[in-house]
């Protein structure tokens, strides 16, 4: 009952996670100004700045609700994905769980240049700091979604 | 922390020795989840699968800590010339690697 609530939450802020870091990645790559349909526009010219802290909370937390339940999936998930030969679900929780950590590693680079320098001087840094943090998000998001459907906890 | 370069080092250490851990088994300790025991040795296989994740994770944090500070010893003046996208570049190329690494699992299927 628990590990359900937990796996429900770590889900849940992931989440979050996806809508915050999607919504900064698209605005750190809109051409000025944007044309266009009002929901891109909008969605387009946030000020993506206030998302920052936001993303970084809510990924560690994320990961650290990761590293709660990831026992459980070893036990329990692992074990029957093994023994069904869903080789390339397994797989995919593999890449999912190295890339995360990746992603927890550039955090502070990511922080600085949202936060530090604001310059038109390091957008690409900006941009290629917040694009991969926002591509291992959405990877993880997808893999832990369609386990989740495969076998959940 | 207001120096990129050292939080640059940081990423790419961290995760190119989390990687390396993972490719080489180097395991310094491993977590038994059947008995929630941690250990230093490599138990038997009654002690039920073993988590290397965990250790992979603390060896790149203090490897990266570590690196990191020492970059961060370097002056800004130097460190400054360099194009501030290599981090993040070297995060995606480390990203790339693990899909290569990890790819023997979609095969033969």
């Amino acid at each position: 009952m628990t590990i359900t609530v937990l796996l429900l939450l770590h889900g849940l802020v992931a989440m979050l996670l996806v809508g915050a870091i999607t919504h900064q990645a698209i605005a750190v790559w809109r051409r000025a100004p944007t044309s266009g349909a009002q929901f891109f526009r909008r969605l387009s010219s946030v000020n993506t700045g206030v998302y920052t802290n936001a993303v970084i909370v809510l990924y560690v937390l994320v990961v650290i609700g990761g590293g709660v339940i990831y026992p459980t999936y070893v036990l329990d998930v692992k074990a029957s994905l093994t023994d069904a030969q869903m080789l390339s679900a397994i797989g995919a929780f593999e890449i999912k769980e190295h890339v995360a950590i990746f992603g927890l590693a550039l955090l502070p680079s990511y922080r600085y240049y949202w936060v530090n320098e604001r310059g038109i001087t390091h957008d690409w840094a900006r941009k290629l700091n917040t694009t991969a943090v926002a591509a291992i998000v959405w990877w993880s998001f997808a893999v832990g979604h369609i386990l989740n459907n495969i076998k959940g906890l | 922390m207001r120096h990129p370069f050292a939080l640059g080092v940081f990423a790419v250490v961290f995760s190119a020795v989390y990687l390396a851990g993972f490719l080489n088994g180097w395991i310094t300790f491993r977590f038994y989840p059947l008995n929630n025991v941690i250990s230093l040795d490599d138990l038997p296989r009654t002690a039920g699968p073993a988590m290397g994740w965990y250790a992979w994770i603390v060896q790149g944090f203090v490897a990266g800590l570590a690196a990191g500070l020492i970059a961060a010893a370097i002056p800004k003046r130097i460190t400054d010339k360099l194009w501030s996208g290599w981090a993040a570049v070297g995060v995606i190329l480390l990203v790339a690697a693990t899909f290569y690494f990890e790819w023997h699992w979609f095969q033969g299927q």
